[in-house]
């Protein structure tokens, strides 16, 4: 008796689990991997929670992505959260993975920037560690930790935040991004010339909010 | 202004993040802990006191939290990054991640 109650808390437990991982955008094959649920069961959530069909193919499985400039920083990022939940405060693995996650988005949603690193990539980074194929290595210069491939020599390492590459983060959308924020200046400048159109301006604040409320 | 409001204001202070402190762990307790960079025992006394035990606390002339970056040179680096300044908040966040509970 007490047994079988046991397995439905922990079959609601898994349940959850794969409810918050669908909901993070996780793919039919992280959820196989981290829950004990059956691929019928699975397929059935997904659908009932995202209402459409998991989409097919692999999941991307080189660790050189992780390496590139921009994906880096949102890796490194995520995954010092991850470290610092698991290793200093014994979360266990597969809940500090989601509560990093979450951390992670919320950085990122602050920053009004694109969470680069999606839920589907920070567990291939997360195997990509356990299975010993990446490690980080301090920035010299920042004392940060970034991911790096496994027995790379590090000594002089600089990150790729202290020393970018020249064309970094300077794509059209940063640019246009640039001019939009140059634009809002001008309009707090005549904002403040012109205090009645105040009402007006209130919306220019509006994405952001919206885009945070979006991500919970 | 005067050394009486400057001292309420760090009362006050000290008050506000304390509760918000609790708050915050009694919402998410992991997160918590990340965001407050507290270690197990603290968390949880934090979380046990009640609110004229908080007042009690944070009655003083110091601030009771400290600032969690190790040195100027790292501040200054995050500061100073020109390029982007989505980029500056995600290398603070980063670089905060690193410091371990109970760090002083």
């Amino acid at each position: 008796m007490e047994n079988s109650e046991k397995s439905l808390v922990a079959r609601m437990h898994q349940v959850q689990l794969a409810v918050n991982l669908i909901e993070l955008g996780a793919r039919l094959q992280v959820l196989e991997t981290e829950t004990d649920l059956s691929r019928g069961r699975l397929l059935r959530l997904y659908k009932e929670v995202r209402g459409i069909s998991p989409p097919k193919g692999m999941l991307p499985f080189s660790t050189d992505w992780f390496l590139t400039w921009s994906p880096n920083i949102h890796s490194s990022l995520f995954y010092g959260i991850y470290q610092r939940l698991t290793e200093e405060q014994g979360c266990k693995r597969i809940d500090a993975f989601v509560k990093a996650y979450r951390l992670y988005l919320e950085q990122v949603m602050l920053d009004d920037s694109e969470p680069v690193l999606g839920l589907n990539r920070a567990w291939t980074l997360l195997r990509f560690f356990e299975s010993g194929l990446l490690e980080l290595a301090e920035c010299t210069s920042c004392h940060g930790r970034f991911v790096m491939h496994a027995h790379t020599p590090c000594k002089d390492y600089v990150c790729g935040i202290c020393r970018p590459p020249s064309r970094a983060g300077k794509t059209s959308k940063a640019r246009a991004q640039a001019h939009e924020a140059t634009e809002h200046d001008e309009i707090v400048v005549s904002l403040d010339q012109h205090a009645q159109r105040n009402a007006q301006d209130n919306s220019v604040p509006a994405p952001r909010a919206k885009r945070a409320a979006g991500m919970r | 202004m005067n050394i009486e409001e400057l001292l309420e204001e760090i009362q006050d202070t000290n008050l506000t993040y304390l509760m918000l402190a609790q708050r915050l762990l009694k919402e998410d307790y992991a997160a918590a802990q990340f965001r407050l960079k507290l270690d197990d025992d603290m968390a949880k006394l934090l979380m046990s006191l009640s609110t004229k035990q908080l007042s009690r606390l944070a009655r003083t002339n110091q601030f009771l939290f400290r600032l969690c970056f190790d040195n100027a040179d790292q501040v200054q680096k995050i500061v100073g990054e020109k390029r982007d300044s989505a980029m500056m908040q995600t290398h603070a966040s980063l670089l905060m991640s690193r410091v371990a509970a109970g760090h002083a």
